[in-house]
């Protein structure tokens, strides 16, 4: 037989076999170290992941369940290189053994420097960092959201600059926490709330700042999403000028820390104080402006009637025509006359208004409550029509009690 | 064109008055146009003014209460969050 020596040795089931390869196994491999790449990768229905692990020359079945699978801020992947911790186990039921990883982590790269180049790399490939989707920060915003904590820097960063630059605007401050486990899930409820209660014309999201871990919930898919599907444009300001989250990438804005943010949500109001003395500068000198251009178009008007008498004195050697033209001279000068009259009522009319220097010295405007117009003439009233009179200190309504024709210049 | 300042905002009346300018730097207007132009311009100024001027900052808390309802709330502002 061939077997003779082993005569004496029990035999025993396969059961009991891969029972004693396991205890084996697990007294003289309690716990290992191993690094090597990612294969085959599947993700069960229930959530542990399997894949194969392997150098250039072996490989191994490896497990990670799903209690040790969800604590993983980065997405495992064909091709990438880890380090795992773990135990080595017999899969008994089919006498193969495998790795039992408890802790993954990428290999020469720290993990959350991977979730954050992974979740970038995939948001980008998405779309959802396309300057096409930014919308424009408002120009003047009425009230200003703000997700932060209610404790920490950023609020009253924020709080100093906006009362500084502009304290019409209102604040609706949403707090939240802006670190640890819940803190992604509250921000991305807090953008949403800001969303549904309306009335908020741009959200600054934010926090001081901090370390990497710190202002992780800023690198979250949920709050990177949340801020994409804000109606309302969103300013990420998270840390320093030095920090940059994915937050920032997707938001309408990136300010560089929350004060800088505030500086761009809300424009300052000494700048419009400002702005608008001179554009009722700019209104002041188009109302002179329009009146020099009147005056210089009644010179053309004079200009042309004096060139267009030749023809009238041609005429006299043109008998035939002289009807015609002495015709058309008259129509000419009515209509000049009406026009001279007419001007020269409008021009006294913003003579006394435009330049608050003349109602300075006493005089008024009367103006009819009927049609609007600027009373220059006595004929424009009736008896008993009221009128509205601007003086240079206010104004007064008054009723026309009598009408004289008599003109003061004859 | 008529246009009721009441509850005019005040980027509606700076959009306005930016309007009622390039109307007016035209040189195209009447004087009796220019002159209602005119008005209505210092109008939408201390509309703006108005606006500007205000002093005092407004914060307000947005809370979820139990039932999931939205509600506006003055915040009191303590150590943390300074009033002037």
């Amino acid at each position: 037989m061939l077997f003779t020596g082993l005569n004496n040795t029990a035999v025993i089931t396969v059961s009991e076999l891969n029972r004693q390869v396991s205890s084996i196994i697990g007294l003289n491999l309690p716990w290992v170290r191993i690094r090597g790449e990612i294969s085959n990768l599947k993700i069960s229905a229930s959530q542990h992941v399997y894949f194969t692990l392997k150098d250039s020359e072996s490989q191994v079945s490896t497990v990670l369940f799903r209690s040790a699978a969800s604590k993983l801020k980065f997405r495992l992947e064909d091709g990438l290189e880890v380090i795992i911790a773990g135990e080595v186990g017999l899969y008994e039921k089919r006498g193969e053994f495998r790795l039992v990883a408890q802790a993954l982590e990428p290999a020469g790269i720290g993990a959350l420097q991977l979730a954050f180049e992974q979740l970038k790399a995939r948001l980008e490939a998405e779309g959802l960092f396309a300057a096409s989707r930014k919308r424009a920060i408002p120009r003047f915003p009425l009230a200003i959201g703000v997700v932060t904590s209610d404790r920490g820097a950023a609020i009253r960063d924020i709080l100093n600059i906006l009362r500084r630059r502009m304290p019409a605007v209102k604040i609706i401050l949403v707090p939240v926490p802006v670190q640890g486990e819940d803190a992604p899930a509250a921000i991305a409820a807090a953008l949403r709330d800001l969303n549904e209660a309306g009335n908020t014309d741009v959200i600054i999201v934010g926090r001081g700042g901090g370390s990497l871990e710190d202002l992780w919930a800023f690198n979250e898919e949920i709050v990177a999403r949340a801020i994409a599907v804000s109606a309302i444009p969103v300013i990420s300001a998270v840390g320093h000028e030095t920090d940059f989250t994915i937050s920032d990438f997707v938001a309408d804005m990136r300010a560089p820390t929350p004060s800088a943010a505030a500086e761009l949500a809300a424009p300052d109001r000494a700048e419009l104080q400002r702005d608008i003395l001179m554009k009722m500068k700019r209104v002041r000198s188009s109302m002179f402006a329009l009146l020099q251009l009147r005056q210089s178009e009644l010179r053309v008007i004079h200009e042309g009637y004096v060139l267009r008498r030749f023809p009238e004195e041609l005429a006299e050697y043109h008998n035939a025509l002289q009807n015609s033209i002495t015709v058309l001279d008259n129509l000419f000068r009515t209509s000049l006359a009406a026009m001279e009259s007419k001007f020269i009522s409008s021009v006294s009319a913003l003579d006394m208004l435009s330049p608050l220097a003349t109602l300075q010295r006493g005089y008024g405007i009367v103006r009819s409550i009927v049609d609007g117009r600027i009373v220059k003439h006595s004929d424009q009233l009736a008896i008993g029509e009221e009128v509205d009179v601007i003086l240079f200190q206010g104004g007064f309504k008054g009723n026309v009690t009598e009408v004289r024709n008599e003109s003061l210049h004859g | 064109m008529k246009v009721s300042m009441d509850n005019m905002s005040y980027e509606d009346a700076f959009e306005r008055l930016e309007n009622i300018i390039a109307e007016m730097e035209s040189g195209q207007l009447s004087l009796d146009t220019a002159l209602q132009k005119f008005e209505e311009a210092i109008k939408l100024s201390r509309i703006c003014r108005s606006f500007l001027d205000k002093a005092r900052q407004r914060v307000d808390l947005l809370l979820r209460d139990e039932e999931g309802h939205l509600s506006l709330e003055q915040a009191l502002l303590g150590e943390d969050l300074p009033s002037d």
